[in-house]
C-alpha cells in the first residue's frame, strides 16, 4: 500500500523547494515504506544524466521533416494529383468499382446488356433495334404487323441471286487475261455483254419469283 | 518550421482545419510539439536512434488518427500517450539493447590509467548505469512513471491523465516502483 504522505515526501526530496518540515520528517522516520522509497530518490536523482534528452544534432528536424514527409500516405496520394483524405471516400470508390464489376459480370453471363455492346457486333445492334420495333408492335396488337415484324426477325438466308445482282452493278476490271482452264459456265456468263447479262437474271428472278 | 503569426492557434484549430484538407496544418502540429515528443521518448528509450523511430512513428499515427481525434483529451496529451505507448512497444521488442552515456570505455581518463578523479567520475557513471538498468527492468507502467515523475517532473495527477488512470494508480505505481528499485540497487 502506498503511504498517505508518500506524495508530500516524493514532492520534497525530488523537488527545488526548502527542506521538509520537522512532523513530515518525523513521520520519514517512523515510518518503514517512507524511508526506504526515500532512500532511493537521491540515487534516481543523481542518475539524471543516463535520463537526459539532450537536443539533437543541428539540421535533425529539417531531415526529420523530409523523412516524415515521404511517410504520410497521403502527401504521396496529393503528389499523384488526387487527395482522398478520409477512410469513408476510398472505401465507397471500392463499393463503387465492385458493383460496376458485378454488374458487368452479370450482363455478360445474362446476355442482357446493351445489344452491340456487350454482345458485340452490328448484328447484335440490329437485332435490338428490331427487338424494340417487335415490342412497338406487340403493344399497338395488329395481327399483320406483328407478322411481318417476326418474319424481320428470323435470320436471312444467303441469297445467291441478290448476291450476283450485286455483283454486277459494279464494273468489272479484268486485270489479267482469261484463263481457258478456269471457263466455268458462271465465267462464260461473265464474258456476255452487260445488258445480256442483266436480261438473263431478270428471267431467272421471274421464273423463281 | 511555423509560419510567423501562427505558433497562438490552439491545437483543436489546427486538427480542425488539417480534418479540412489544410495539409500544412499538419506541419504546423508537428513543429510544436516534435521536441516535446521526442525528449520523452529519447528519456524511455535511453537513445538517439530509438526516440527517432518513435518521434516519426508517434507523428505518422497521429496523422492516420487525427480524424477520429474527438478531444476529449487535450491534444498534446494524446500525442504523448502515443509516444509513451510506442517507447514501451518498443522497448519490449529490443531486448539487450544499449544505452546512450554509459559507455565506459569513453569516459575520460579510462584509456590513459585511472586517476582518482577518473575513478570517482567511473563509480559514478556505474552508479548511474546501474539505476538506468534497473529503471528499464521495471514493469512498464512503473517505468513510465518514475520517468515522467522524477526525470519530467510531472505532478501525479498530469502522469495519471496521461496513463488514463486514476492518480491514485499512478501513486501507488510510482510507490511500488521506488519499492523494486530499492531492492534491485541494494
Amino acid at each position: 500500500m502506498t503511504c498517505e504522505r508518500f506524495e508530500e515526501l516524493c514532492a520534497l526530496a525530488l523537488g527545488p523547494g526548502p527542506g521538509a518540515p520537522a512532523e513530515l520528517i518525523d513521520h520519514a522516520r517512523a515510518c518503514a515504506d517512507c524511508a526506504a522509497a526515500l532512500a532511493v530518490l537521491p540515487s534516481l536523482r543523481a542518475a539524471g544524466d543516463v535520463f537526459a534528452a539532450p537536443d539533437p544534432a543541428p539540421g535533425y528536424w529539417v531531415r526529420f521533416a523530409d523523412r516524415l514527409d515521404g511517410k504520410l500516405p497521403a502527401r504521396r496520394d496529393a503528389s499523384r494529383g488526387y487527395f482522398l483524405p478520409r477512410p469513408w471516400a476510398r472505401l465507397a470508390l471500392a463499393f463503387g468499382s465492385c458493383a460496376l464489376v458485378a454488374l458487368c459480370a452479370v450482363a455478360l453471363l445474362t446476355g442482357g446488356g446493351p445489344r452491340g455492346v456487350l454482345t458485340g457486333g452490328s448484328e447484335g445492334a440490329a437485332g435490338g433495334a428490331a427487338e424494340s420495333d417487335l415490342l412497338g408492335l406487340i403493344a399497338s396488337s395488329d395481327p399483320a404487323d406483328l407478322q411481318e415484324a417476326l418474319n424481320g426477325l428470323l435470320p436471312v438466308e444467303d441469297d445467291p441471286t441478290s448476291s450476283d445482282l450485286a455483283d454486277l452493278t459494279t464494273p468489272i476490271i479484268e486485270e489479267s487475261g482469261p484463263d481457258p482452264s478456269d471457263d466455268t459456265p458462271y465465267d462464260l456468263f461473265l464474258d456476255l455483254p452487260r445488258d445480256e447479262r442483266r436480261l438473263m437474271l431478270e428471267g431467272i428472278r421471274g421464273e423463281t419469283g | 518550421m511555423i509560419p510567423p503569426g501562427k505558433e497562438s492557434e490552439p491545437d483543436l484549430l489546427l486538427v480542425e482545419q488539417f480534418s479540412k484538407g489544410d495539409l500544412e496544418a499538419f506541419d504546423r502540429i508537428v513543429a510544436r510539439h516534435r521536441r516535446e515528443v521526442y525528449r520523452i521518448a529519447r528519456r524511455m528509450t535511453g537513445c538517439h536512434e530509438d526516440a527517432d523511430d518513435v518521434t516519426q512513428d508517434t507523428f505518422l499515427r497521429a496523422y492516420r488518427a487525427l480524424g477520429s481525434f474527438r478531444g476529449e483529451s487535450a491534444f498534446r496529451t494524446w500525442l504523448i500517450r502515443i509516444a509513451l505507448n510506442l517507447s514501451m512497444n518498443l522497448g519490449r521488442s529490443r531486448s539487450g539493447r544499449t544505452v546512450d552515456g554509459i559507455d565506459l570505455t569513453a569516459l575520460p581518463g579510462v584509456a590513459s590509467g585511472p586517476s582518482q578523479d577518473s575513478e570517482k567520475h567511473l563509480l559514478g557513471a556505474e552508479r548511474d548505469h546501474r539505476v538506468r538498468v534497473a529503471v528499464d527492468g521495471l514493469p512498464p507502467r512503473q517505468r513510465q512513471v518514475v520517468v515522467l515523475r522524477v526525470y519530467e517532473e510531472m505532478k501525479f495527477h498530469e502522469i495519471a491523465e496521461l496513463l488514463e488512470c486514476p492518480v491514485g494508480t499512478a501513486k501507488a505505481n510510482f510507490f511500488h516502483a521506488v519499492n523494486n528499485l530499492r531492492k534491485a540497487l541494494a
